[in-house]
């Protein structure tokens, strides 16, 4: 068994399907929601678009944490978006995190300037009259999560961060014991079409993925046009439970699991009234 | 009466805000916050209101498009309004970006009042000066009704001014206006009058709005009533020194600026000015303000110290005994 958390992340979708995605992902016992693109390139993925959708989403949720892929772009106000982390951070009752999307090695100097302020404001941030300032309101854990989206190792470790990475990149065995690691997995047509020929050999690959990455946490790309409903049920009573079950039951679970979410939907609605969270 | 038809009734103000009078953690804070905003729609007001500020050590709201994101989702029918968001502070492209991601969830129900500001922290910290924010906040205004309009979509642009240079500035942008309620009625019917006068001048398009924010609590039983003034004198003693100072363009009548006592004269005389009372005592109050033309009011009662246990009753007695009062005097 290993302790891998699934995460979703849905690219390019705009603020209403990132909070119904949210919701979904809370209903189905996900443990993390990624809103912006860890490409940095899809449309609804400013920095001050997701950190509001974000806001939004923590109204209608309870457990799922929030994680922000941030581009930290030269217009940045870094001090403004860190204050947009504080709120979703308070509004969420500490369930924020971000994501840094690295760019490209060029510019990566000043953008690292930039990262760098924006995770200190939260104890130092000088001001015009050589005062010092912190960003209020004061976060509500005792530190602000983060993954590194590309860009080098040294980078991660200078901003103090994990690693989110794509299967196939290097990744040092000194990396996935000091911190954690982050595994994207696109499911670009959908998660029911990735299942239905072979449930089990697909998620018997899955975990060779994370195994091979030592990720702490699978984070699934998801597509905006995805069937929410369908997609996340099989996320959560296929997937999930999938890539974290000993090895000698996974087959078994899973073709079980897969079974419930695509055959049985008639079992799905208990008559019981559900007992308010 | 005003330009609209219809009167519009808000409260406010929701500033998120764990001061020494009540400390609290902020994730309480704002979950308290939305169990507020749901009753203030419950009860019937047309809109609640929120303001921002920056590096304060209580974790004044320094987010409004964010935390009214938080809000608007936590409601369903109430319009959440930034009174005001600090305008000079954000780029436009910020807050269209931010207008977008509200209107895709909640079309129709963000207003922003933007203001120019008066505090000098709050544009220290942003690497900025306040004397460059008439042109800051000017910049952003017609990027936002011109090239950004698609973008921040259907959420309403208001002007939130005192002084009489940046009220004409908001009508002659065509801006409807969010009035504080500080100052005496003869300055407030002259804001009014000036707004009025001014956005006549434009040709064409819609007719002005203007919304008065006042001070006021509705209560029966005169040992909390005393307990109100108490703590609003207390919540207005951080801002006292603004008006003492003119950074807002009006001094405080009467109150000597040199003293020692100037603070606290000051936050008791701007705390005077609130109604405060019974219903009817209330109502009475209100009159000569709602006949001032004004389209409708803001009733700022969501102070420092004011909890959902005191403010929903407070809430409760507005809406049922005062509002159609007020609504069958106009």
């Amino acid at each position: 068994m290993n302790g891998t958390t699934l995460a979703v992340c849905v690219p390019g979708a705009d603020s209403r399907t990132i909070q119904r995605a949210g919701m979904a992902a809370d209903q189905y016992g996900l443990a993390q929601l990624w809103a912006g693109d860890p490409r940095a390139t899809a449309p609804n993925s400013d920095d001050n678009y997701i950190l509001p959708a974000l806001a939004a989403t923590a109204a209608v949720t309870t457990y799922v944490r929030l994680g922000a892929f941030l581009r930290l772009g030269p217009a940045v106000q870094a001090m403004r978006i860190a204050e947009d982390i504080a709120v979703v951070d308070a509004a969420s009752r500490g369930r924020m995190e971000v994501g840094l999307v690295a760019p490209l090695a060029t510019a990566q100097a000043s953008w690292e300037q930039t990262a760098a302020a924006l995770l200190g404001a939260y104890h130092h941030w000088p001001a015009l009259n050589g005062e010092a300032y912190s960003v209020t309101p004061p976060l509500q854990q005792s530190w602000l999560p983060r993954v590194l989206v590309g860009g080098p190792e040294e980078l991660a470790v200078r901003l103090g961060a994990g690693r989110a990475v794509w299967p196939g990149s290097p990744m040092t065995t000194a990396s996935r014991i000091a911190r954690r690691v982050s595994l994207f997995v696109e499911f670009s047509s959908g998660v029911c079409s990735a299942l239905a020929q072979d449930p089990a050999a697909f998620v018997w690959d899955l975990r060779s993925l994370v195994d091979a990455a030592g990720a702490h946490q699978l984070i699934a790309v998801l597509s905006p046009e995805a069937d929410m409903e369908h997609d996340f049920h099989a996320l959560g009573s296929v997937i999930s439970p999938g890539i974290r079950c000993a090895r000698e039951e996974c087959e078994q679970l899973v073709r079980d699991g897969w079974t419930w979410v695509a055959e049985k939907s008639h079992l799905h609605d208990s008559p019981y009234q559900r007992a308010p969270d | 009466m005003g330009g609209a038809s219809v009167l519009e009734f808000g409260v406010g103000t929701w500033s998120m805000q764990s001061t020494y009078v009540h400390p609290h953690r902020h994730g309480c804070i704002y979950e308290a916050a939305a169990r507020e905003a749901k009753f203030a729609e419950q009860a019937g007001f047309d809109s609640i209101w929120m303001a921002e500020h920056h590096a304060s050590y209580d974790g004044y709201c320094p987010s409004p498009i964010a935390a009214a994101a938080f809000l608007l989702s936590s409601t369903t029918r109430i319009k959440v309004c930034a009174g005001v968001i600090l305008l000079p502070l954000h780029s436009a492209h910020r807050v269209a970006e931010g207008c977008a991601a509200v209107d895709s969830i909640s079309p129709k129900r963000l207003r922003l009042a933007l203001a120019q500001g008066y505090r000098a922290r709050d544009f220290e910290t942003e690497g900025k000066s306040l004397s460059d924010r008439k042109s800051l906040w000017t910049a952003a205004v017609e990027s936002l009704l011109g090239e950004l309009a698609p973008r921040a979509g259907t959420t309403e642009l208001w002007a939130g001014a005192r002084a009489d240079v940046a009220v004409k500035r908001a009508a002659h942008y065509g801006l409807p206006l969010q009035m504080s309620g500080a100052g005496s009625i003869d300055q407030l019917r002259h804001t009014l009058a000036l707004y009025r006068s001014e956005f006549r001048r434009r040709p064409g398009g819609p007719p002005s709005k203007a919304l008065l924010m006042k001070d006021v609590w509705v209560e029966r039983d005169q040992k909390k009533i005393d307990w109100v003034k108490r703590c609003l004198t207390e919540s207005w003693l951080p801002f006292s020194d603004a008006f003492l100072k003119n950074t807002a363009g009006h001094w405080l009548p009467g109150v000597d600026r040199a003293s020692a006592n100037a603070r606290h004269d000051g936050a008791s005389f701007l705390a005077s000015e609130a109604i405060v009372g019974s219903p009817a005592e209330v109502i009475d109050g209100l009159g000569p303000y709602m006949s001032m033309g004004a389209d409708g009011i803001v009733f700022r009662v969501k102070f420092d110290g004011m909890i959902s246990e005191s403010i929903c009753p407070c809430l409760e007695l507005l809406s049922a005994d005062v509002l159609p009062a007020l609504r069958r005097a106009a």
